[in-house]
């Protein structure tokens, strides 16, 4: 009786512990912790379950309370799963309702993806191709050297410039000068000097000034020099794509002030961000479940049975592991062949996504597996 | 299902007393008072254990049938938390950024030609120094870091207790801890 009733506490404070973990990490993953030792909460509840069961074990009930547990469980799952395809097979649900969820969730993770691996939001970019460089050389910058770049500005706002450099995997001393000007001009707008020890292996460093408001459809120059590159400890151009990207900063008051400015901005940036065929490609995977779902519904036989979950854990697991395999020979390309593929970064979010199928159809599965 | 309502209002439960007791102390001892920068995460993490431990011994499932009324005041509770974080977060935020003195080396007095150790946090680096007054004389800096200030105390105009603060090179202003000159000759009297 004792037993029974320790067992019994340990198993609503286990209970109310793990509903309180599994917020307070979908909290974090909001940012919206309450800085917290999830880790704590996590060995307590793992400390607990050992407990919990070694205490099943000595009231010498031994696995009898996991069988009772078990079918409690699935009896409770046969009830709620009843109830839920009663729910989904209303014409209304069917046709509209998950379609519509589905959809809505593609678009909402693309928008997502577009937005998170692009630049900050009051900003719109222009990738640089290796051409823009007028003069321009990939092996070290020495004491003297110049660098030579040119592009038209298609946007008002001109603020930075980032180029991208090579650091040889080491800390540098040189310092180098950046100058700017509209093309025609003899003096130059902007000049400063930077050094190169805060320079980061291959990333953009972004070189700002004042920023240029009337700057759209205008040509400008741009010049790097050296002042103290040697052999050994200089710095050099990145031949990654993008070579230099052009920013323009908007002000986030006037673009809020403006409702049809913030539109047209808005615009602007998912285009400027969307027109890569990477994101475009990364963003179709957020469409798989809806295609799926269209593709059984048309088919006219009941789309939620256990062949169909199936059939969708078996798409997502290899579009899952096809999307490793491409992350994987990316990394081998940037790191070994010297390919150039800036980034994986749109890829991220997409893995995430997959994950998140592949476990919740895999648990279905191994449900109903487990239940047969 | 009985169970898991059981187990779910004891965690919200749990969840909206710790927001509602911990974090307006956690605010006061760190935005307000200034006592420490952060509370250790392992002590707020013990407190809501502890919380969830008292709550989950509860027929929640079964109070709540009884007694129906309990419910709205288990949904106050929860809005009530909820504006609470909401403005914990917020003033968090703002006061995030603000530069923070939480001690300083030696703590209370000191004499001109003494070197005084500020600790705090969002100082600036180096390169933007400010400068930290003792009453209307600045104190001459030896090294500034983004959370660490050491400086010389200056022959001083007057002796006597005056606010010592920090003004980062922005032009923003710390909170400000007293601290008394002294005059040498009174030192002698000490020994």
């Amino acid at each position: 009786m004792m037993f029974k009733r320790i067992i019994d506490y340990l198993k609503r404070f286990l209970g109310a512990l793990l509903f309180v973990s599994v917020s307070l990490v979908l909290a974090d993953k909001l940012r919206l912790g309450l800085d917290l030792d999830v880790s704590l909460l996590a060995r307590i509840i793992f400390s607990l379950g050992l407990l919990l069961i070694v205490l099943i074990v000595v009231e010498a009930r031994g696995f009898k309370e996991f069988e009772i547990i078990k079918k409690d469980f699935f009896n409770q799952l046969t009830v709620l799963s009843r109830k839920i395809k009663q729910f989904i097979n209303k014409k209304w649900v069917a046709w509209s309702l998950i379609p519509g969820f589905l959809l809505f969730l593609g678009l909402g993770f693309s928008f997502i993806n577009v937005f998170n691996s692009g630049e900050a939001l009051p900003i719109l970019f222009q990738d640089q191709k290796r051409t823009s460089l007028v003069s321009w050389k990939t092996n070290e910058l020495l004491t003297g050297e110049k660098i030579d770049g040119e592009f038209t500005a298609y946007e008002d706002n001109l603020g930075i410039i980032s180029i991208r450099f090579n650091t040889f995997g080491r800390i540098n001393d040189d310092v180098l000068i950046f100058r700017l000007k509209e093309k025609g001009n003899e003096s130059w707008y902007y000049e400063n000097e930077y050094k190169v020890d805060q320079f980061q292996p291959d990333e953009l460093f972004p070189f700002g000034f004042p920023k240029i408001e009337n700057s759209n459809r205008k040509i400008y120059q741009f010049e790097i020099e050296s002042t103290k590159g040697e052999p050994e400890n200089a710095v050099a151009i990145s031949p990654q794509f993008p070579i230099f990207r052009v920013k323009y900063h908007f002000d986030q008051e006037q673009l809020l002030a403006n409702k049809l400015i913030l539109v047209r901005f808005l615009f602007k940036k998912f285009i400027n961000i969307a027109s890569s065929l990477n994101f475009i490609l990364a963003d179709l995977f957020f469409f798989v479940p809806f295609f799926f779902y269209l593709f059984h519904l048309f088919r006219r036989k009941p789309v939620f049975n256990f062949e169909v979950a199936e059939n969708f854990f078996t798409i997502v697991l290899a579009l899952f592991l096809i999307l490793q395999i491409g992350r994987q020979v990316i990394e081998f390309s940037s790191a070994y062949i010297e390919i150039n593929i800036a980034t994986d970064g749109f890829l991220t979010l997409v893995v995430n996504f997959l994950i998140f199928w592949v476990l919740l159809s895999g648990s279905i599965l191994a449900l109903k597996g487990n239940k047969a | 299902m009985e169970k898991i309502l059981n187990y779910l209002i004891a965690a919200i439960l749990a969840v909206s007393i710790f927001i509602l007791f911990y974090l307006p102390i956690e605010f006061i001892l760190t935005e307000i008072w200034m006592l420490t920068p952060k509370i250790p995460p392992l002590i707020a993490t013990s407190l809501l254990i502890v919380f969830i431990f008292f709550l989950s011994f509860v027929e929640w499932g079964k109070i709540l049938r009884k007694k129906k009324f309990l419910s709205l005041l288990l949904i106050g509770i929860i809005i009530l938390a909820g504006f609470v974080y909401r403005e914990w977060r917020d003033q968090k935020l703002e006061r995030g950024l603000l530069p923070k003195i939480y001690s300083i080396f030696p703590p209370l007095w000191g004499i001109q030609g003494n070197t005084i150790e500020i600790k705090g946090k969002n100082f600036f680096p180096d390169h933007r120094r400010g400068k930290v007054m003792i009453g209307d004389q600045e104190l001459l800096i030896e090294s500034w870091a983004d959370e660490l200030v050491v400086g010389k105390q200056q022959v001083p105009k007057e002796f006597g207790t005056f606010s010592l603060r920090l003004i980062r090179s922005d032009g923003v202003i710390s909170n400000s801890l007293w601290f008394e000159v002294k005059d040498p000759d009174e030192l002698l009297n000490y020994y």
